[in-house]
């Protein structure tokens, strides 16, 4: 159990090492890569062995905040827990990685494919703490 | 070393039977095949049995039902591959009967999801993708803009699949649902992840399959005409560091290019196909992986009316997971259930006139990273 004044109130990352957002204003969270030390092969959530040689020696890279929308979907019937309408979709970086996420800064007009998206870290609901969960989410590129 | 066959197919009805279990179910379906065997399910030697195990509740299925006719002490595996739990029942079973270790098996495949109440299969937490929100009607959705924007495919042409599946579900007293669907209906059905409706969805449900399958030495003192197994491979998904594409599935196109090499069977020479429409652009991709046109063009081949019950490769004459029903671990043998039928000439009203070979294609489980789980084809043939 712990103590209520620990743990009320706090954010929280959904996961541990996806994303990482330094202290400056403006906000600009990036998500965390790697890459192996021996192929050059990137990955996104990171990995401790890579895929395509098998080698061990991997380093986490920033990656891009800005990719293009490959595709997405309005979801009108939610999974279980989470509340509809939510936007998912696939974001192409330049690194060479196609990252699931959250859309956020959306609405029924702005969504299409091929277009410009840049990474936020918003609030994504609530733990069984109170806490305030976060995750990383990809908007379409204002301006 | 002969051929592995099919001497005996049953199942169950598919549909909502909350008040039924899964192994009276599986039973049902197991007993309809020894019957339609004429074999003695005491001689039995291993039994597969597919299954996804929902809400917890399955675990030693096999077994249980094994025990429930008194076939007890023989090697029972319980397989879990998701969407392909039974094929990859199927798929043992062959595997082992070919090598020389069994004579004689049974398989069946069993789901009861009525009892998880309304709504998506749970997504898996472990999995990032199904933390944020991903489902499978998501995932199909996206696969389904995806293919739009590269090819020109319609969302009605994607809703003539529905159409097509729903005719050919009314001639199968099996099936979940036997009513036929008009285009209005598919597009003003309600909306489950843009842009595809919950018409172009294969419903959750209840039903249990079974094939009793055996060495050509064993088939010959039951059937003069046995079906033969000609092909069966399994596939698991590429991975290809989170660079998918989603208008194709690479692992299907591997297992069909496996089944088509080893058999001698193309998709030229095949009667009809059985596969895996779990949302209607499913099937029209599969079109596209299967090699029965070019990437890109299956909305051309619904529109032509090629793959209907009187076009040149009918698809899924038993109504498909769309309206035959798809209940996870059944899905895989009922399919061979249903070529089985066809081949034989007993499809009743939706037989596809002197059908010799037919293919069963199944697919199952979205997985970060991978571009899906896990993946069968079948090729029969009399």
């Amino acid at each position: 159990m712990k103590e209520e004044r620990d743990s009320a109130g706090r954010t929280v990352p959904i996961r541990e090492g996806l994303f990482a957002v330094p202290g400056e204003k403006p906000e600009r969270p990036y998500l965390l890569g790697s890459r192996c030390r021996r192929c050059g092969s990137v990955y996104f959530p990171r990995r401790a062995v890579c895929a395509n040689c098998l080698g061990e020696t991997m380093e986490e890279i920033p990656l891009s905040r800005r990719g293009r929308l490959y595709t997405y979907t309005i979801v009108r019937y939610p999974a279980p827990g989470l509340r509809a309408p939510y936007a998912v979709g696939y974001v192409d970086l330049p690194e060479g990685v196609r990252v699931f996420s959250v859309l956020t800064g959306w609405d029924d007009e702005n969504l299409g494919l091929g277009i410009d998206m840049e990474l936020v870290v918003e609030r994504f609901g609530e733990d069984a703490e109170g806490n305030e969960v976060q995750t990383y989410k990809f908007r379409p590129l204002q301006g | 070393m002969g051929d592995v066959c099919v001497i005996g197919v049953g199942m169950t009805r598919f549909g909502k039977f909350p008040e039924r279990t899964l192994t009276d179910l599986a039973l049902e379906a197991l007993l309809n095949a020894g019957r339609d065997a004429g074999v003695d399910l005491k001689r039995i030697q291993a039994a597969f049995v597919g299954h996804v195990r929902q809400a917890g509740q399955g675990a030693m299925l096999g077994q249980r039902i094994m025990r429930d006719i008194g076939v007890t002490g023989i090697p029972v595996l319980n397989v879990e591959n998701i969407c392909s739990s039974g094929s990859s029942a199927v798929w043992c079973a062959r595997g082992l009967i070919s090598s020389g270790q069994f004579d004689l098996v049974a398989v069946v495949g069993v789901e009861q999801l009525s009892i998880l109440g309304k709504g998506v299969i749970p997504p898996r937490r472990e999995d990032l993708e199904g933390l944020q929100g991903m489902t499978l009607p998501a995932y199909f959705a996206m696969v389904a803009r995806r293919h739009m924007y590269e090819y020109g495919t319609t969302l009605e042409q994607l809703a003539k699949v529905s159409v097509k599946n729903h005719k050919n579900g009314c001639l199968n007293p099996y099936a979940q649902y036997r009513r036929e669907i008009t285009l209005e209906q598919i597009e003003n059905s309600a909306m489950v992840a843009d842009p595809l409706t919950v018409l172009h969805c294969s419903p959750t449900g209840d039903g249990a399959a079974a094939a009793i399958i055996c060495s050509e030495k064993v088939a010959r003192k039951y059937t003069a005409t046995p079906v033969r197994i000609a092909a069966s491979v399994l596939t698991s998904g590429t991975y290809n560091g989170n660079w998918r594409d989603l208008t194709t599935n690479d692992q299907t196109k591997r297992a069909a290019g496996q089944a088509y090499e080893t058999s001698g069977i193309g998709p030229e020479d095949l009667d009809l196909i059985e596969l895996h429409d779990c949302f209607t652009i499913a099937e029209v991709t599969h079109y596209e992986n299967l090699g029965l046109c070019r990437q890109g063009d299956g909305g051309a081949l619904i529109d032509q009316g090629a793959t209907e019950l009187t076009g040149k490769i009918p698809v899924n004459p038993s109504g498909g997971l769309l309206a035959k029903g798809h209940p996870l671990g059944a899905t895989g043998v009922a399919q061979i259930v249903e070529i089985v039928w066809q081949l034989r000439g007993e499809a009743g009203d939706r037989q596809v006139p002197g059908a010799r070979t037919g293919l069963a294609h199944c697919l199952g489980g979205v997985i970060d990273g991978l571009d899906l789980g896990a993946c069968t084809v079948h090729i029969l043939k009399k």
